[in-house]
């Protein structure tokens, strides 16, 4: 395995003349040397260069995603496309960019929504600012800077809806804040000071975003690196760069974040070593007492902000487990007694302590949280740990840890793994409804007879048109769900938007609750009407609930609805991937037959006059009227 | 100096050293475009550990120049 940029360069360099499955290794070495490494502006440039011979070529590489990017701004990009180019490359993206002439975005894109060129973006990168952005007078008060910041990102609104009518996503970039003090603490008083007037205009960019729209935040970053830094005003003069090449790292990092929150893939289990990872020291040798946690030690105090940390990725959503050479007992007591362990043992997903190879733990895990290894995230200090996850699970994301436990924050947010774009009531409840999940499977142990262990549960269900405020939950189980996901199209919030008003077309959400507690909104449907027939276009579940007959519920009121409609049948194409071949079992269980296979799609086929299928689930009696109008209300 | 600046600017350009002399520069070199400007003064600031000024930053307009620049700020 490489380590040096030019290592990486040498090896990626050295496929790019070769078949598909090389230069998708190319492009893949390239995200890797992202990933672990931080560029500087020359490695940033050969990169690019590599990407744009990688692009050229039209066919398509497997695994890797194509996408075309303009990017526009008002200051010299060429060092920011760059950034982006490499960026990309770390979720297996291939880009192609092009850039708005130095001063002209506006034209640039009011000529793209013109369509003059055939060449259509998929994504536009705004960054409209200069290096002064227009304020109110030093004097203005609160509301009335309030007011300004408002109507400016209002001026923005025009280029927002070029996206939207092209169908592109639109990045756009926060405004940063200002290197110079001027008057000191006058600065943080005076509502209007510019400082605090870009504070005020993010805010108001925030407040306002359209769906298709997410904010690249430019101003954390240049925070992060110090606007000192960031704003190396020689460039600004020499260049007319909004900010000086040693900050493209930072820049590139929050460009994937944002991009990785919109397109995917987003991890979703952050799997923890123990020894040396949460804590410093050995718990076997060192006892309860002397492992270094919390603030007795620098050592301990790091170690207990980085267990901080993961909690408040727990908070947002993300399965914590463990993975630790360990003996049971004596780790989970550091849990249930340390004084200074912030994490409490339940607050584990799962739990693999024991002897066995950390692959083989890896697996199981997976398993049991019925996600794929793709979706691990593995933190471990020990570096041979770490090589031997990478050779036997490659899907596996391993995170480069530092010796220094003080930088263990840093290299796992760096990786801009756990991003997001908005927060569902899914997310907050997750590892709530996981901890029921591991009831249910207790459950389902312990009891003999399947039936009799389903009709226990009290399983109770809604499945009806979707409501506007289903819309960020449908677009998130789009983006996350891999296994029961028919034909991993995935629609985004925007297009299911457009669904909800299109009069062929059917969007359908359905909400499981049963004895243990609600578990959201866990199944969607988008059908279409073809002549006689129901076309299922997207059916997602998530993998917290299979295998409890909610998909024979789903089918039931598909098919009673498609009778309602006058309709004769329902047909579903399965695009086979590598994790969502338990669809084809599935439909054949669920009485589908089988027609053609084109291109490795099959279409399967159900009459609405066939046998209802054996459900232990009932309507939500809360929900009933909406079910029972299923075929008249659509929203 | 350490390294040699030829093979430091060739590196930066991504191209042979052998393409280059000492009165290489943007107008002679294609590679070396604006954005490739910013490349080798940043690339050659980091490795012999100086600053130029913007003043600077324009004059360097071949590879004797930018030694010049870069050894008289070391002394």
């Amino acid at each position: 395995m490489p380590t040096t940029f030019q290592e990486y360069f040498k090896e990626a360099g050295g496929l790019k003349n070769g078949p598909a499955t090389d230069r998708a290794r190319a492009v893949a070495l390239l995200g890797t040397a992202f990933t672990n490494l931080r560029l500087d502006l020359t490695e940033f440039a050969k990169a690019a260069k590599l990407i744009d011979q990688l692009a050229a070529l039209p066919d398509e590489l497997p695994g890797i995603r194509r996408v075309k990017v303009l990017l526009a701004g008002e200051r010299n990009t060429s060092h920011m496309g760059l950034a982006i180019r490499t960026a990309l490359t770390a979720v297996g993206t291939l880009v192609e960019l092009r850039e708005a002439p130095l001063g002209a975005w506006r034209q640039t894109l009011l000529e793209a929504l013109e369509r003059k060129s055939p060449w259509a973006p998929d994504i536009i990168m705004l960054d409209p600012w200069g290096p002064d952005i227009p304020g109110p007078p030093l004097s203005a008060s609160a509301g009335e800077t309030s007011a300004f910041a408002i109507r400016t990102a209002a001026g923005l609104r025009a280029y927002q809806d070029v996206a939207l009518t092209i169908g592109a996503r639109l990045f756009l970039h926060t405004a940063c804040g200002l290197p110079h003090g001027l008057t000191g603490p006058l600065e943080r008083t005076l509502p209007a000071a510019p400082a605090r007037f870009r504070e005020t205009l993010n805010a108001a960019l925030a407040d306002s975003l359209p769906s298709h729209v997410s904010l690249v935040d430019t101003a954390a970053a240049a925070e992060s690196c110090g606007l000192r830094q960031w704003y190396d005003e020689r460039y600004r003069f020499h260049g007319k760069f909004p900010f000086g090449p040693t900050c493209l790292d930072a820049y590139a990092r929050a460009v994937l974040a944002t991009y990785r929150a919109v397109c995917g893939p987003i991890p979703k289990v952050l799997v923890l070593d123990l020894d040396n990872t949460l804590w410093g020291g050995v718990v076997g040798d060192d006892g309860l007492e002397g492992i270094k946690l919390g603030p007795e030690t620098a050592e301990g105090d790091a170690h207990h902000a980085f267990c901080r940390y993961v909690l408040d990725l727990r908070e947002r959503g993300v399965l914590l487990a463990v993975c630790s050479k360990n003996e049971v007992s004596l780790a989970r007591e550091v849990f249930e007694h340390h004084p200074h362990m912030p994490i409490k043992w339940p607050q584990f997903a799962a739990v693999r302590c024991n002897w066995q190879d950390k692959a083989a733990n890896l697996r199981e895990l997976a398993q049991e949280l019925n996600v794929g290894l793709d979706s691990l995230v593995f933190v471990d200090d020990n570096p041979v740990e770490r090589v031997l996850v990478r050779a036997a699970l490659p899907s596996v994301t391993v995170v480069e840890l530092p010796p220094d436990p003080s930088r263990y924050i840093r290299a796992l947010d760096d990786l801009k793994l756990f991003v997001a774009t908005r927060l569902t009531g899914e997310d907050l409840e997750r590892s709530a409804l996981y901890e029921r999940r591991r009831e249910f499977e207790h459950q389902k142990q312990e009891a003999t007879d399947v039936g009799a262990f389903l009709t226990g549960l009290g399983m109770k269900a809604s499945f009806a048109p979707a409501r506007l405020e289903d819309l960020p939950r449908l677009a998130q189980l789009e983006a996350k769900t891999n296994q029961f996901n028919l034909t991993t199209r995935r629609f985004s919030e925007t297009e299911l938007r457009g669904l909800l008003d299109d009069e062929a077309s059917w969007v359908f959400a359905g909400h499981l609750s049963d004895d243990l507690g609600h578990h959201g909104l866990v199944t969607s449907v988008v059908a279409r009407v073809d002549s006689d027939t129901l076309q299922i276009v997207s059916w997602l579940m998530s993998c917290r609930v299979f295998s409890r007959t909610l998909e024979h519920f789903v089918i039931n009121l598909l098919v009673q609805h498609a009778a309602n409609q006058g309709l004769t049948h329902l047909s579903a194409t399965h695009f086979p991937t590598a994790k969502n071949a338990l669809l084809s079992t599935t439909l054949s269980e669920l009485g589908f037959e089988r027609q053609e296979t084109i291109d490795g799609a099959t279409t399967w086929r159900l009459a609405v006059t066939s046998p209802s299928r054996r459900t232990y689930v009932s309507v939500n009696p809360a929900d009933q009227a909406q079910c029972g109008t299923l075929a008249t209300s659509r929203r | 100096m350490n390294p040699d600046i030829t093979t430091l600017v060739a590196s930066a350009l991504d191209i042979s050293p052998d393409t280059l002399s000492p009165d290489s520069g943007p107008a002679n070199v294609p590679e070396w475009d604006s954005l490739a400007h910013v490349t080798v003064i940043t690339a050659a600031e980091k490795a012999y550990g100086v600053e130029l000024t913007v003043k600077e930053m324009l004059s360097v307009q071949s590879i004797a120049k930018l030694r010049q620049v870069v050894e008289a700020k070391r002394g």
